[in-house]
Parts: C-alpha cells; structure tokens; sequence
C-alpha cells in the first residue's frame, strides 16, 4: 500500500501565500480542485469547515490535518502544504506551519482505509515529521511520503 | 500485560486513527502488548478479537463518540479519554490508564 498514491507532485504546495486557517484551508483545497479530484469545491469546503469548526484540526508539533469525508470527493486524496506559523485553534496556543487537508469520498473503499491508517502510522513517527517540517521543496516532501520512514524502515 | 483500546470520532478517518497509531507507538515502546479498534463514520475497523478482550488487564477507550459495544469490557478497568488526547499526549493517557489500573487492583 502505497500513501503517497494520495498525493502528488500537484498536491503539494512548499510556500504558501495563506495568512489565516481559513486561507490555508481554500488554497490547498483549490490544488485538489484543480487536479480534479473535487466535484464541488464550495460544498468540500463546506464540510471540511463545518468539520473544523466541531474541533480543531492540530495534531501537535506544528502540524494539523484538517479533513472530510464528502459526497463532493471524487476519489481519496491528500493536499499538503507549508504555510506561515498559523493560529489553528483559535486561541493562539497551537500554531501549525504543515498542513495537510485530507479528502475522502462518501463511500470509503477498504484500501483506502488501510491507506488512512498508514499516513496515521507514519505521523506519529518524529523522525519523519521532522523531516517533513524542514523539507523545503515539492520533490522533497513527494519522495518523504514515497520512502516512508526516513531510515528505510518498513512501516508496520 | 494487555492493553486493549478503542480511538473513535464523528468522521473515523483521521483522528481515531491517528490516536490508534499513537497509542500503538507509545505502549509498544514500552513493552506492553496492545491491540486497537477503531471506530467513526465509516463503522468499525480492526475490530477487537474477544480472545484480546478476554486477556487485557486494561482498556483504553479514547473517543469523542459514544462507541459501539462498550458492553465487551464489562468487569474490566476502563480509562476514558477525548480522542485528541490520545493524538497529543498519548503517555499521559497511557499512565492514565496504568493509574486506574493500580487503583482497580488495589480496590478489589
């Protein structure tokens, strides 16, 4: 199984212009439109937001994964994005500078499941979270998601 | 020692399985063996063995849902928390959960 069979060169965005959570959220959204993975770029945005705002997003460590599973995802997807240090809570105590916007169709196929689990597995690894943080080109961050681990390890 | 343990959230396909990857990483770093069910919009994934069930001394349940089949643990010390607490600061749940189950023992 293959995570970065979510993402793409396309999807990924270094610098980001986005000055709040609510730009960041639109402009990575707009890369997956524009790749076609969307039907409706107004109504995915509408449950991501809607999601949003039931509980935010941050993971820690400078990191959140904003997502929906939405009628309006054509097939699953990952956006991912490098921003200014952005106030993702609300109230200042979690800023995020990676941000990952997750979209997955209505109905989720069961590989794409195991795909879900996986990007969830490789996350809580700091080795490569710290790697992605200071990864500073599109290639970069592509090859991290190709590789996995960043010591070659398997993930389990 | 077991820990058996159920992430769950109103989508199920970030957060409950971020906090089951982290609960995973943090217990099995410590030498605990553990096995975690995830629950959300999508129903029910890696869903406990009963034999899992059956042999854990501790059951974790990190959810911002009311989970599905909660009656599996009954008679067992069940440590509830919010899922992003599992996401964010899973040793803390985890010595959560160990405090219970000392205090459990003890009571019993």
């Amino acid at each position: 199984m293959q995570i970065h069979a979510l993402t793409s060169l396309r999807l990924i965005k270094p610098k980001m212009v986005a000055l709040c959570k609510e730009e960041a959220i639109r402009e990575l959204a707009l890369l997956l439109d524009k790749a076609g993975k969307l039907k409706s770029l107004a109504a995915f945005l509408k449950d991501v937001f809607r999601r949003e705002k039931e509980y935010p997003t941050g993971i820690g460590r400078g990191i959140a994964i904003p997502h929906a599973r939405s009628a309006a995802v054509k097939e699953s997807c990952l956006a991912v994005g490098k921003c200014r240090r952005l106030d993702w809570s609300g109230t200042g105590d979690e800023l995020v500078e990676l941000v990952m916007l997750l979209a997955v169709p209505k109905t989720v196929e069961k590989e794409h499941l195991l795909i879900l689990k996986e990007l969830a597995e490789l996350l809580v690894e700091e080795k490569f979270t710290e790697r992605l943080l200071k990864a500073c080109t599109r290639e970069e961050i592509y090859r991290l998601f190709k590789e996995g681990y960043p010591d070659g390890g398997e993930v389990r | 020692m077991m820990i058996v343990a159920v992430t769950g959230c109103m989508m199920g396909i970030a957060h409950s399985h971020m906090a089951a990857a982290a609960l995973k990483k943090i217990a099995e770093g410590r030498g605990f063996q553990i096995a975690v069910e995830v629950q959300g919009g999508i129903g029910i994934s890696y869903e406990l063995k009963p034999e899992d069930i059956e042999k854990a001394d501790l059951v974790i349940i990190a959810s911002d849902i009311k989970i599905k089949k909660e009656d599996r643990f009954a008679g067992k010390p069940v440590c509830k928390v919010k899922v992003a607490e599992a996401v964010k600061q899973p040793g803390r749940v985890l010595d959560k959960g160990l405090e219970l189950l000392n205090k459990w023992r003890k009571d019993k």
